[in-house]
């Protein structure tokens, strides 16, 4: 299990991967229980809301279906927080934290270059976000197969590679940050900031029409603003998500391999 | 046996600078094939910088290193398959085992697990327990096992023995032996003047980023400085000692003097001047690498 950099990076975070995994299938699965009890009391009062308010949550009809309803939450709430809190934090451990340990000087010892070492971390971060986005959408099939209702497995899998990719694009920001910088504050900081703004921005640009072009300056715009769920991905949406992760990617090795570590 | 001439690390007026402090000035030195060479200097002196430039992990201001006719930057991966290095202060990953820590290093490495196993045995390493959970000097025993796993051509290693017992540093001291023997090249960096003068054939001391001396150890300790008492059978003249070339009293009475006596041709007139007067006992004591090192660290400098 330690025969390599990107073993080893899988295996040390491999508790915290289990337990975000399993908070995500209680999550998925807990809603998708829900959901046809919920929904059907949410519909009558979205219906009763001013469409202000209906902009923000999302029509009554919408909310009717799975589809609609889990876009809401989990993907676009709790989930989502979850997957940027796992992915930034993955992210910032790559090379800052490995850096701030002092154990960097160490591992370069060793008969291997700075971009090995950058690329299985990068390996690392690709595979440990697919195990809790894929719990989620686990437990809402198990959820729906409970509840004896069916959900798109066209849209829960264009969902979840939405999802995928906005992490990947929160986690390589923060890899790439701390390679390049060799602070975990820094590389925590800078794509939680983008998440938070991103965030208020989804949230408030459908009620501020003042704010409805700041919309494409939100990450999530690109995540869900199509909702996936429903229409399935736009192809346009994911390349943006891939950029915010190829970017930084690229600019962090080219600074990684060119500065001085930290010793 | 010394080097054999071919240098494995060169360094050509390397300068370091983080901002405005220096880390290291115009430091040139050649480390031969075969031999034991150890950098001195008080902490901060820059000792660490020179090593993390050897290997690559920060790079020169101006000047020029290079390692087995390989420039660090571009050859880096060439070198390092060639070098055992040990960090200063050597951390490790906490979580793991002593057992995977060293697994994970050898694989690496590409090291032969019986190497692995006999150097393992060697330093009585516990293995089972998590490194987080070991003192000091296990971890560095951990740090020292790692270096010496895949028989490097060059060690690089950087306060080796921060840590250690007495007998360990022994042991250490005597794996050094064993390298040199085979013709391997040491390249270290201590505080321990004991450790230097034990281990190394040459010696380089570092005062402020900027290269002192660089000399051999015995010609260092034989050059470099003298405890002398003096007991006269009778009252003397104080100024007896005075105004002789590289000698200092360091205190005095009626009738006794000790003094430093440091360079050549200090320890003759200093016998001279006292034969002036009935000596009753005449003591010289030759100073450790140590003293010398103290005397160069105060600023005080001494002619080699």
């Amino acid at each position: 299990m330690y025969s390599n950099i990107f073993l080893k990076t899988i295996r040390d975070g491999q508790r915290s991967t289990i337990l975000f995994s399993a908070g995500q299938l209680a999550i998925g699965a807990l809603l998708a229980l829900l959901f046809p009890e919920v929904s059907a009391g949410f519909a009558g009062m979205i219906e009763d809301l001013p469409d202000f308010f209906q902009a923000f949550i999302g029509s009554a009809a919408e909310f009717a279906t799975p589809e609609g309803f889990l876009t809401a939450d989990p993907y676009s709430a709790i989930s989502l927080v979850i997957m940027f809190a796992f992915s930034i934090n993955r992210g910032m451990g790559a090379i800052a934290a490995e850096e701030q340990s002092h154990t960097l000087d160490q591992l370069l010892g060793n008969p291997i270059t700075r971009t090995h070492v950058y690329l299985q971390k990068s390996l690392a971060l690709i595979a440990d976000c697919v195990l809790p986005v894929a719990a989620l959408a686990v437990g809402i099939l198990i959820g729906a197969l409970i509840m004896d209702y069916s959900v798109s497995f066209s849209g829960l899998f264009q969902m979840s590679l939405s999802l995928l990719l906005i992490s990947y694009a929160t986690g390589f920001l923060a890899l790439s940050i701390g390679a390049a910088t060799g602070s975990k504050s820094i590389a925590i900081g800078i794509p939680a900031a983008i998440a938070a703004i991103g965030y208020l921005i989804h949230i408030l640009a459908p009620l501020v029409d003042s704010l409805s072009d700041l919309k494409y300056i939100s990450i999530l715009h690109y995540y869900i603003g199509d909702k996936p769920f429903i229409n399935g991905i736009t192809p346009w949406h994911a390349l943006v998500l891939i950029g915010i992760a190829v970017v930084p990617f690229v600019v962090g090795l080219y600074r990684f391999n060119d500065r001085d570590l930290n010793g | 046996m010394q080097g054999n001439g071919n240098p494995v690390i060169k360094l050509e007026n390397l300068t370091k600078h983080y901002g405005d402090i220096v880390g290291i000035q115009d430091l040139s030195l050649e480390v031969e094939e075969g031999e034991v060479f150890g950098l001195l200097g008080p902490n901060g002196a820059g000792k660490t910088t020179t090593i993390r430039l050897i290997l690559d992990f920060i790079r020169p201001t101006s000047g020029k290193a290079t390692v087995f006719d390989m420039s660090p930057r571009a050859d880096g991966i060439n070198i390092r398959r060639r070098v055992g290095y040990l960090p200063g202060d050597f951390v490790t990953y906490n979580h793991m085992t002593g057992a995977t820590v060293t697994d994970y290093f050898a694989k690496l490495r590409g090291t032969d697990p019986v190497k692995l196993e006999a150097l393992c045995e060697r330093y009585k390493l516990d293995l089972s327990r998590k490194i987080g959970q070991l003192s000091k000097g296990n971890k560095q025993k951990i740090g020292l096992v790692q270096a010496f796993m895949n028989d490097p051509d060059l060690l690089i290693l950087d306060e080796p023995t921060a840590g250690l017992d007495p007998l360990l540093q022994h042991e250490f001291q005597e794996m050094l032996r064993e390298e040199k023997e085979q013709g391997k090249t040491v390249f270290m960096s201590s505080h321990v003047m004991s450790e230097v003068e034990a281990t190394c054939d040459r010696v380089g001391i570092i005062r402020d980023g900027e290269l002192v001396t660089l000399d051999t150890v015995s010609h260092l300790t034989e050059l470099s400085l003298w405890t002398v008492k003096v007991v006269f059978a009778e009252s003397v003249t104080p100024d007896i000692f005075n105004n002789l070339q590289g000698v200092t009293v360091n205190d005095s009475g009626d009738s006794f003097f000790t003094l430093s006596v440091s360079g050549e041709g200090a320890m003759d007139s200093v016998i001279k001047a006292a034969s002036n007067y009935p000596v009753a006992t005449f003591e010289s004591e030759h100073a450790s690498l140590e003293d010398a090192f103290l005397k160069y660290y105060s600023g005080d400098g001494l002619e080699v």
